[in-house]
């Protein structure tokens, strides 16, 4: 039995402070500013107090995030993603989209759009009235990139013909896939299918993959984590702000894109399209992420967030102790910066896989790194900080690798634990990219959106029973 | 005698600003005559050669390995690596933070997540969420006392086994009343520290018994609330036993008093064997089970107290202090007729005509309620429909929708108006608790009521027994004046009130 006289006693009140007054002249006295669960259910907070209470969920969850913190994720190869990423490449018609798993029918329209230029890309429809009729028919697969061990940014759809990029630890065996960023514009990942967008998906397939991929190979690979790290320390946060990270990139195999590429003006040209393009790296990124993300995926009892992807309808998270089991809310809108001439009535919904960098302890958890783009969170560098410092409340540890140079080189909070998200009610920060609810418009301004605490809320119910 | 030594740390990445801070900082070692921190790139290794560092582990490193190189001696190398690895932890405060203040923690999990500790947590969410609330708190290892009601029995048992478990007390659930290592928890009396532990499922049983105590010159080593609940069979007085066990180890504690209600058969038969232990070392225990009239105690070594207040007096008086010796009747031995209540109240007593033969009592302390029910019915006087009344208050039935009569008593007051018109009313017994979390101003309704009758005249005799001591914020000593300057005769403990109104209505005028 813990000792009773204690020298100078620390008193924790939970609840009404008037019950300790009389002892703030005796004791260190430490209020809280408590409030019920989130739904009010006394069944939540008692579930999760069971579970937070739980040893062996804590002993789950260092494994877990020990697991993920040893991946050294290295970039290795650009494939066609028939022949890189399994179900993409054995004769079925099949397309992978971001986000939970979602029917053709309950789509947003920016995702039916992305896969209506997919289903042209792969000549499965000539026109967009035959694929939509196609895709509507059931008879090409949906599948979440999730599945396949894949991410993609926004309506996220990759088809068989795309090039991607293949990310891996040598060390480990395992794999991930993300697309090549195609800009921004008329893109399709935004829902955009006109020629402009079909002509560049050929030229990404036809010239900057193969030479990209030759390049790669060429230098045996270009590891991420340090390129991730510095750009960090660069006013990066790696889902937003991929500045510092495409310049770094692109400083380390510019020679080797020259060495092989057939003429000047391939070089040129893949040159110029990853120079032109500050979000270049963000798929890279995500799927260094997505294999950090992996290997902690599957560990009994953890409550470790391993996955947050947005469909444009839906939110879903995986937790580690769940598997692949997905926990649903609808998709929250966003809130930010539009660009002139749009406003929230023309928003889609929060859409796409790029939230497994938050998931990763990037993004909006590493805002304090990105003073440059706090515009899109309210202003100072003051909230991009507090922004990094409130996800220490939900996480595990801090990262080793990643850090914030603002929060005296802190390691970025990472590890979201299910519990402590239902515990607190603060739920994961996501800086994202606005989508325009109509197919074909595009990105129309970027801000800050937060995971549904429903989601967690199941997955610990779930994990508790 | 100088030696170079070289770490390499795999895949750590600084950029140049932070790989020049470190250098320079190793270099300010104790001990250390040079130092060097690249990393392992080309450049980087050039230069580390430059500065004589050529050790291999250097070349086997890569472009993202941290080479840290120092020259001095052996023990200021390893003060240099030291301070590296300080430098390098990721979950370091880099003090960088400014003015961004993270908010207020909002649970336990939080509080600790965030490097928080605490030993005594104090839980008062609604009811429904204090079970979760304390297993958090109990997990991390403190001391709990819950303050909440509407906890069910079960989670009671849970909580207790729990912290049973991990060796910290559970006070509670429903636990009003604590003093933990000097420091007042809950509604609690100010009264000095010292050598008598009290341990008690009555919230105002133990104020009374503490402030008794402070009042005769002892002192609180603890007081310890177990929870209305715990001394029933259901419970099994776990937090009692706990208590007990603990106090057996306390170098300060020289005499323990235990309160409540009666317990529980099996319950009592725990407190009985837990206390063993301390009889065994000479540790005085006197029990104040209020109603308990034949003890259940008879043989074990622990005095029976007739009454709260009666407690400190046999504490008082087994540690060798001098205690006020009290009649049966509430006269005491030796007092002048100006200062005795019991004495004036008798002679009010005359003055009221022969209709006046009922008490009424109105209480904040349930305690309070239930001793003045065994005392007088110990005297043959009963309550009943339009007969003599005693109501707590603080019941549940009288708390719905608004503040604990401790915090407010407007609607005890209420009771007192309609006491004082009834023809019937002989006597008023009131309760006045002071102390942290009660009133402020707890007497300023009973006051302006007892001003506006005549105490010189024939109409009901309002006593008032006020708990509590002259260092409460309240100040005992001005309250009591208070009473007294508007004719309401102050009682020396809620026991004696009950036996002086007791003692008139029995020998002048009871007819039942």
């Amino acid at each position: 039995m813990a000792d009773l006289s204690s020298a100078s006693p620390r008193v924790l009140s939970i609840g009404v402070d008037a019950v300790v007054e009389g002892a703030r002249s005796r004791a260190t006295v430490h209020s809280l500013d408590w409030r019920p669960p989130l739904d009010g259910e006394t069944d939540t907070a008692r579930h999760n107090a069971a579970l937070l209470v739980e040893p062996r969920v804590d002993t789950a969850n260092q494994l877990a995030v020990d697991a993920a913190l040893a991946v050294d994720p290295m970039v290795t190869r650009v494939l066609p993603a028939r022949d890189a990423i399994a179900g993409l490449g054995d004769g079925e018609r099949r397309l992978l989209h971001a986000g939970p798993p979602i029917a053709w029918h309950n789509m947003c329209v920016p995702m039916r759009g992305a896969l209506i230029g997919a289903t042209l890309a792969e000549a499965w429809a000539s026109t967009p009235d035959e694929a939509t009729r196609l895709l509507a028919s059931g008879k090409i697969a949906l599948d979440p990139c999730h599945h396949h061990g894949a991410v993609g940014p926004m309506a996220g759809v990759i088809g068989p013909s795309m090039p991607v990029w293949v990310v891996g630890d040598p060390a480990r065996g395992t794999q991930t896939f993300a697309t090549l960023n195609e800009g921004l514009g008329q893109v399709l990942r935004f829902g955009s299918f006109g020629n402009l967008v079909l002509d560049r998906l050929r030229w990404l397939s036809a010239e900057l993959g193969p030479t990209l991929d030759a390049a790669l190979v060429s230098m045996g690979g270009i590891p991420l984590r340090p390129i991730m790290a510095q750009a960090l320390t660069m006013g990066d946060e790696l889902h937003n702000r991929n500045s510092a990270a495409t310049g770094q990139f692109l400083k380390r195999i510019a020679s080797a894109i020259a060495l092989a590429s057939s003429t000047p003006a391939v070089a040129a040209r893949a040159l110029s399209f990853i120079g032109g393009n500050d979000h270049f790296f963000l798929n890279l990124s995500m799927a260094a992420c997505k294999l950090r993300m992996d290997s902690a995926s599957g560990i009994a009892h953890s409550t470790l967030v391993t996955a947050m992807a947005r469909n444009g309808v839906d939110f879903g998270i995986r937790v580690s102790g769940s598997g692949d089991r997905w926990f649903t809310a609808p998709a929250a809108m966003i809130d930010g910066l539009y660009f002139p001439g749009y406003g929230p009535s023309d928003a889609n919904p929060d859409l796409g896989d790029s939230a497994i960098t938050e998931t990763a302890g990037l993004g909006g958890f590493a805002m304090g790194a990105a003073p440059a783009i706090v515009g899109f969170v309210g202003g100072t560098p003051q909230d991009a900080l507090r922004h990094s410092i409130s996800m220490r409340d939900i996480t595990i540890t801090a990262d080793p690798i990643f850090t914030i140079p603002a929060l005296g080189f802190a390691g970025t909070a990472f590890g979201i634990d299910a519990r402590a998200v239902v515990d607190t009610g603060i739920t994961p920060v996501i800086n994202t990219g606005i989508a325009h609810r109509e197919a074909g418009v595009g990105q129309i301004g970027a801000g800050i959106t937060h995971a549904p605490w429903e989601c967690f809320r199941d997955a610990v119910t779930y994990l508790g029973a | 005698m100088a030696a170079r030594a070289v770490r390499v740390i795999p895949r750590r990445y600084l950029d140049s600003i932070a790989l020049l801070a470190l250098t320079a900082e190793l270099a300010e070692v104790d001990g250390v005559t040079d130092a060097a921190v690249a990393m392992a790139t080309p450049d980087g290794r050039e230069r580390l050669r430059e500065r004589g560092y050529v050790e291999s582990s250097i070349d086997d490193a890569g472009p993202n390995d941290l080479v840290l190189a120092v020259t001095g001696s052996a023990e200021g190398c390893d003060r240099a690596f030291a301070a590296a690895a300080a430098r390098l932890d990721p979950n370091r405060d880099g003090g960088g933070d400014g003015p961004v203040e993270a908010e207020t923690p909002r649970t336990v999990d939080q509080f600790f997540r965030r490097g928080g500790s605490a030993d005594i947590a104090v839980v008062s969410v609604p009811g429904r969420f204090a079970a979760a609330t304390a297993r958090m708190a109990i997990a991390r290892g403190m001391h709990t006392m819950i303050f909440s009601d509407n906890v069910s029995v079960e989670d009671e048992v849970t909580l207790k086994i729990e912290g049973a478990a991990k060796g910290v007390l559970v006070m509670g659930p429903d636990c009003g009343t604590a003093i933990v290592n000097g420091v007042p928890l809950g509604f609690a009396n100010a009264v000095r520290r010292g050598s008598v532990a009290v341990i008690g499922a009555s919230g105002t049983g133990m104020q009374e018994v503490t402030s008794r105590l402070h009042r005769l010159g002892l002192g609180v080593s603890h007081a310890i609330g177990c929870g209305g609940r715990d001394v029933t069979d259901a419970v099994g007085a776990r937090t009692m036993v706990a208590a007990l066990s603990l106090i057996a180890n306390d170098d300060d504690t020289r005499a323990v008093v235990l309160v409540s209600k009666p317990p529980g058969t099996a319950a009592l038969h725990r407190v009985v064997e837990s206390c063993a232990p301390l009889l065994a070392r000479g540790l005085p225990i006197v029990a104040a089970f209020v109603g308990l009239t034949d003890g259940g105690l008879t043989g074990t070594g622990i005095h029976v107290a007739d009454s709260l207040a009666g407690s400190a007096d046999v504490v008082a008086r087994l540690l060798g202090y001098p205690s006020p010796d009290v009649h049966n009747d509430g006269r005491r031995a030796g007092s002048t007729r100006a200062e005795d209540p019991a004495i004036k109240v008798t002679e009010r007593f005359h003055r009221q005509s022969d209709d006046r033969v009922l008490i009424h009592g109105a209480f904040c302390g349930g305690t309070f309620a239930s001793e003045a029910h065994a005392l007088l019915a110990a005297a043959g006087i009963h309550e009943a429909p339009d007969g003599h009344s005693l109501i707590d208050f603080g019941d549940d039935e009288y708390t719905v929708g608004r503040p604990h009569p401790m915090i407010d008593p407007s609607a005890r007051d209420a009771r007192i108006r309609w006491a004082m018109d009834q023809p019937s009313t002989s006597v008023i017994l009131v309760d006045v608790v002071l102390g942290h979390g009660a009133s402020t101003h707890p007497v300023e309704g009973l006051v302006a009521m007892a001003a506006a009758s005549d105490a010189s005249s024939d109409g009901p005799i309002v006593i008032a027994h006020v708990c509590g001591t002259d260092d409460d914020p309240q100040c005992r000593r001005d309250v009591v004046e208070q009473l007294q300057r508007a004719g309401i005769i102050v009682a020396d403990s809620n026991a004696d009130a009950a036996r002086i109104a007791a003692a008139c209505i029995i020998t002048e005028r009871h007819r039942g």
